[in-house]
């Protein structure tokens, strides 16, 4: 089914709106929430969590980009899940992606504190300038947690390209960062 | 800040390019480099200093007994096509008009493709002329070096090189997409070669900062033995270097050292006779006086 018909469900609140996209895109998004919130069991919650969160905010909202919208609501809610504070075991994967982005935070900008949006903006910014292999090498790192390995078969390459590609990124983020900390 | 904050912060980016890393496979070009007709050396791991974006790190090594390879990787700076000399560009319009004037079987069976011409010149300085960009080479002034073709071979019978070779290739509108120098120079029967390549904004994807990620190396149809490591250069930056010998008799033991400057990608390839320790001993000398040349 097409995404358009997906959201037309959605916004008829017809019944056969989750089951439609979670036929479409559940598999996906179960992967990236399990690998996020680090166990099968939360993941699913997320997954059904982000279901819920769309039948609730459809309408009024009215996605341009059904799979992102999805996504993100997805991902936030696996963040959510996970308690930095209290929890006793947490997502290996998350901290592996938490320690590598730290070399990104110019040593200027660490006592400012992160204003989401704003940030957000900033990367998509920083994002469109790049070469679209480092684009996509990058979001599939740190925004689905792929692992390294993964991201090679996906794309045909080897660990050490995926590697480089990804320290040259985060390399130039934290330049970008540190030119435009100065103005924000 | 925190790479936490940067990790959630991901989540606002726009959607299309969520999709797209979803949906989209990068285009996939054959590897650039040709078939190392000697050893090359072989690319030892460079760390490289975290803000240095300049800078040349490496990949894979190979060893098989039908091919062996390795691979380097470097941020570069692009060179504006505008830089390049008229006279490169005219060369480049005129190589393309020609294949086109061509019938389709002439072409079908010419053994050149079009769009990649090179020049010869005696000198350095007379290749940086006609380039119309002038990246440096103290080893032109090195008197403990003479002076080769540019495959590192001497004058004689056999030589039909000049001392340094521009290669350059270009797409039909005359645009210049890479460009490189290449020289040769002897020490005894020690061959060195020293090759810096360009890049201009048509060569591939550029980031917001001009600068160009490459990938290069060499192949070989054989086994070949690599190790790699790294050489501190006077300016503080470390050359990569790779070491590489081939498992059949009679061979040779090849040095190759990447390195950036001036935000260009160098490779200093030196090649001398087998002979054990000794060799790589004198190669590596060689090389390590070639290398601290570059002040």
């Amino acid at each position: 089914m097409e995404d358009q018909q997906i959201i037309e469900l959605f916004w008829n609140r017809d019944d056969g709106a989750i089951p439609a996209a979670q036929e479409k895109y559940g598999g996906r998004l179960l992967r990236l929430a399990e690998r996020l919130a680090g166990s099968r069991e939360d993941g699913e919650e997320c997954v059904n969590d982000t279901f819920l969160n769309a039948w609730n905010a459809i309408p009024p909202e009215r996605p341009r980009l059904l799979f992102a919208w999805l996504a993100k609501v997805c991902r936030n809610l696996a963040f959510d899940r996970l308690d930095w504070k209290k929890a006793e075991k947490r997502s290996g994967e998350v901290v592996a992606l938490t320690a590598e982005l730290e070399s990104c935070v110019p040593d200027g900008l660490r006592e400012r504190e992160a204003a989401g949006r704003e940030l957000g903006e900033l990367l998509t910014a920083f994002l469109e300038t790049q070469p679209e292999t480092a684009r996509l090498v990058f979001l599939r790192r740190y925004w689905y947690g792929d692992s390294i390995r993964e991201i090679g078969e996906r794309y045909g390459y080897g660990e050490s390209k995926v590697k480089v590609t990804l320290l040259r990124t985060r390399e130039r983020l934290r330049a970008y960062l540190e030119k435009e900390g100065i103005t924000v | 800040m925190n790479g936490r904050d940067l990790l959630e912060a991901l989540g606002q980016v726009d959607g299309a390019l969520v999709e797209a890393a979803e949906s989209r496979r990068p285009c996939r070009r054959p590897r650039p480099w040709l078939l190392a007709a000697c050893i090359c050396l072989v690319l030892a791991g460079t760390a490289c200093a975290v803000g240095t974006l300049w800078g040349v790190q490496i990949g894979e090594l190979s060893t098989g007994e039908e091919e062996s390879s390795y691979s380097v990787y470097g941020t570069v700076r692009t060179v504006p096509d505008a830089n390049f000399s008229q006279e490169l560009h005219q060369i480049l319009e005129d190589d393309w008009a020609d294949w086109w004037a061509k019938s389709l079987p002439e072409r079908m069976l010419s053994s050149t493709l079009p769009g990649a011409p090179y020049r010869e010149y005696e000198t350095w300085v007379e290749g940086t002329a006609f380039l119309g960009v002038e990246p440096a080479n103290p080893l032109e002034e090195a008197d403990w070096l003479e002076r080769a073709a540019s495959d590192g071979t001497l004058e004689g019978a056999q030589m039909v090189m000049k001392h340094c070779r521009v290669s350059f290739r270009g797409n039909e509108n005359g645009r210049v997409e890479t460009a490189s120098l290449r020289a040769g120079y002897r020490s005894g029967d020690i061959r060195v070669t020293l090759r810096v390549e360009l890049r201009t904004e048509y060569a591939g994807e550029t980031a917001g900062d001009g600068s160009q990620d490459i990938e290069t190396g060499a192949v070989w149809p054989e086994a070949v033995n690599m190790t790699s490591n790294s050489f501190a250069m006077p300016d503080g930056q470390a050359a990569a270097l790779v070491i590489s010998q081939p498992r059949r008799e009679d061979s040779y033991v090849s040095i190759d050292a990447y390195f950036i400057r001036d935000g260009l990608l160098y490779s200093l390839d030196v090649v001398g006779p087998d002979g054990g320790d000794e060799a790589v001993a004198a190669v590596r000398a060689v090389l390590e006086q070639a290398l601290n040349c570059f002040e």
